[in-house]
């Protein structure tokens, strides 16, 4: 579509080329959201509240990005939250028997890696779907916390600096680490995808596995490193998690796993693969904050932002399909007649 | 011989989860030997009974290739509903019909979702999950849940006939009765139809679009079915029930070898699953072990299932291979499901 505008037409179509790119519709949901809320609430639009938003966005942000390269893969890890929790629990109990941060940290990262290995392995060696392996993952890593913790909370380990790791304190003006954390990953994460030869092999095998692998794109080991990214990523964000919450509760990041889903989801990202925007996922991730943040504000019941969360990605997926039907059309019409996209057997499932 | 024999045995469907539940009751009667009474038995049953009957739903969606993420939060809504009418003074019929009614109308909503406006069936379902979760939240805060007064409705799930508890009799009708509509009408051909190729099936004529739509009703409706059965049990509705049964009502389908990419399954079978999970879950209760077990064993158990189904399944495929000239290789399109799995 961005080659038929033409180069002197560039500025004046901008907005229209952001609105229709991957994500894009929620980033314009976002700042129309945004500009209601600002009319209607003068707490929303003051930079306290906006950072506030930001440094909560940020694990979803992490965990999010993580899951669009996932999905681009063509893979999907429900464990992220689980894996989060018990690295998260790792530092925490490590830190509290007087072990170094940096190493309580790299043991975290170490665990989490090797926990996205085996979510890998088990995939690529035993022929078990992702969908089923991570799930398994996601049971025996928030089990073995809960058994690990007798249910009780690991407390009394975050030192200041931790703390401020997990961005309980600014650093300079309102930003804090993870914020920045969440701006590295980022970049890394869609400079790996768009530059990288192993980003080309994560797209080209999310769009046709088996065409990648006859092209000679060790599809196994790709899927193994992509499991054991989303691993890393996780116990990143398990570590700030333990910095920010200051106690380790075995339930600790339960649920992470859709609302990462939910943010790649509105980012652009899809399920079935070869699609996906870092960009979209970190503006996805803090879609789903300022929702959070508005229904804060306005003295709703907590309860509305699932509801509406839900409401928000049909619409989301709904305004998505009608965009590229749209344009499957109007390409239709200037070249092939065989455009029988409508609904039914074209249209692929889980 | 006699390990072709024993092969043939593990390759019938089924063979995997029955061991496997057998084995479970085997070991922990042995551990504990008030395991295996007919109170702690009939304890079993009824636990299960809730995640049996959604499992059977999502069997119906496996089948077709689809996945229904909606369920845990569709039975706790309906739940809820049901409750509410009764403590709002409607009477049992009108609370009965209300939950059903919240079930029939999820279902639809992901069906059409799903098929018509072509919306991946996971982000569909999530989406419902999150109305639906966040709806029963919402009430509970309204209104709270409990101290009806509905002899009828407590019946339900807490009567006996003949010495079964009730809620195991409607299970079980459930079971042999899906079970047939899958094995012997019309309508479960053109849900394995679909499910093993979408493609062929529209073109051979068959609404795909409404087998797919039928089955996130049936879905659905068996969701509130659990959910008005389990208010009965408990009497009262939290604020969160249901959350999380989903992923039981797929763990119990797929340890019992429904395939996630469609075309395989059973609703007996689903069943079975169900009863493992059941019967872990009252054994490690029972052994006092720390609950958080549960889930790693259920975790390591589906990945278990999983792979003792898919090498038998992978062994039995080239001892056939062997024994068969290779030019007449015959269609074995249920052995060749577990072979060709994976996204």
């Amino acid at each position: 579509m961005a080659t038929q505008t033409p180069i002197g037409a560039q500025a004046r179509t901008l907005p229209r080329r952001i609105a229709t790119s991957t994500g894009g519709g929620t980033l314009v949901f976002l700042l129309v959201m945004s500009a209601i809320m600002a009319t209607q609430n003068s707490k929303f639009l003051t930079s306290n509240n906006l950072f506030n938003v930001l440094n909560q966005s940020v694990f979803i942000g992490i965990l999010a990005v993580a899951m669009t390269i996932v999905l681009i893969h063509g893979g999907i890890d429900l464990s992220v939250g689980a894996v989060a929790g018990l690295t998260g629990g790792v530092v925490a109990y490590l830190m509290g028997h007087g072990v170094p941060m940096g190493w309580a940290f790299i043991d975290a990262l170490m665990l989490g890696t090797a926990l996205g290995i085996v979510n890998g392995l088990v995939i690529t060696r035993l022929g078990v779907p992702d969908f089923i392996a991570t799930l398994a993952m996601l049971g025996v890593a928030r089990g073995l916390l809960f058994v690990w913790t007798q249910g009780v909370p690991f407390i009394d380990y975050a030192t200041d600096t931790y703390r401020t790791i997990g961005g309980l304190k600014d650093l300079f003006w309102q930003i804090t680490l993870p914020m920045i954390i969440l701006l590295v990953v980022a970049f890394a994460a869609a400079t790996m995808l768009t530059r990288s030869r192993f980003g080309s092999h994560v797209r080209a095998t999310g769009s046709n596995r088996e065409g990648a692998r006859l092209s000679g794109v060790a599809v196994d080991k790709v899927k193994i490193a992509v499991y054991a990214l989303s691993g890393a990523l996780a116990a990143l964000v398990g570590i700030l998690l333990a910095g920010r919450l200051t106690t380790v509760q075995p339930g600790m990041g339960e649920g992470l796993e859709l609302r990462a889903i939910a943010a790649a989801i509105l980012g652009g990202a899809a399920l079935t693969g070869g699609r996906g925007s870092v960009v979209g996922a970190v503006v996805g991730a803090i879609t789903l904050a300022v929702i959070q943040n508005i229904i804060n504000l306005s003295g709703l019941n907590p309860a509305w932002e699932t509801l509406i969360v839900g409401v928000i990605i049909l619409a989301a997926v709904l305004a998505d399909r009608l965009i590229t039907l749209a344009a499957s059309r109007s390409t239709a019409t200037t070249s092939t007649p065989a455009a029988d996209t409508g609904s039914g057997p074209a249209m692929a499932g889980t | 011989m006699s390990s072709n024999r024993l092969l043939r045995f593990f390759s019938t469907e089924g063979a995997t989860i029955g061991i496997l539940l057998v084995g479970v009751v085997v070991l922990f009667s042995i551990l504990n030997s008030s395991y295996l009474t007919s109170e702690n038995i009939e304890n079993i049953l009824v636990q299960s009974t809730f995640v049996l009957i959604i499992a059977i739903g999502m069997t119906f969606v496996l089948i077709t290739g689809g996945i229904d993420l909606s369920v845990g939060s569709v039975l706790g809504l309906s739940a809820g509903i049901s409750v509410l009418v009764l403590v709002d003074g409607g009477g049992f019929l009108l609370a009965v019909l209300a939950g059903l009614a919240v079930g029939l109308g999820f279902g639809l909503l992901n069906g059409i979702l799903i098929a018509k406006a072509g919306i991946n069936d996971f982000i569909a379902t999530l989406a419902t999950l999150g109305i639906a979760g966040g709806a029963l939240v919402l009430i509970a805060a309204e209104k709270p849940l409990t101290g009806f007064e509905s002899s009828t409705f407590s019946a339900l799930a807490n009567d006996k006939v003949v010495g079964i508890p009730l809620p195991v009799i409607i299970a079980a009708v459930m079971v042999v009765g899906l079970e047939l509509v899958l094995r012997r009408t019309g309508f479960g051909r053109v849900v394995f139809a679909v499910g093993i190729n979408r493609e062929a099936a529209h073109l051979s004529g068959l609404n795909v679009d409404r087998t797919r739509i039928a089955v996130f009703v049936i879905s659905g409706v068996l969701a509130s079915v659990s959910g008005i059965l389990l208010a009965s049990r408990l009497s009262s509705v939290p604020p969160r029930l249901g959350q999380g049964f989903e992923l039981q009502a797929i763990a119990a389908a797929v340890l019992a070898g429904t395939s996630l990419a469609g075309g395989r399954g059973s609703v007996a079978r689903a069943a079975l699953g169900a009863l493992f999970l059941g019967a872990v879950n009252v054994g490690i209760q029972l052994e006092q072990i720390d609950t958080a077990w549960y889930q790693v064993v259920v975790g390591l158990s589906i990945v278990g299932a999983m792979v003792i189904d898919r090498s038998v399944r992978e062994l039995a495929l080239s001892r056939m291979r062997m024994h068969v000239p290779p030019d007449t290789t015959p269609a074995m399109p249920d052995v060749l499901a577990g072979a060709k799995e994976g996204r």
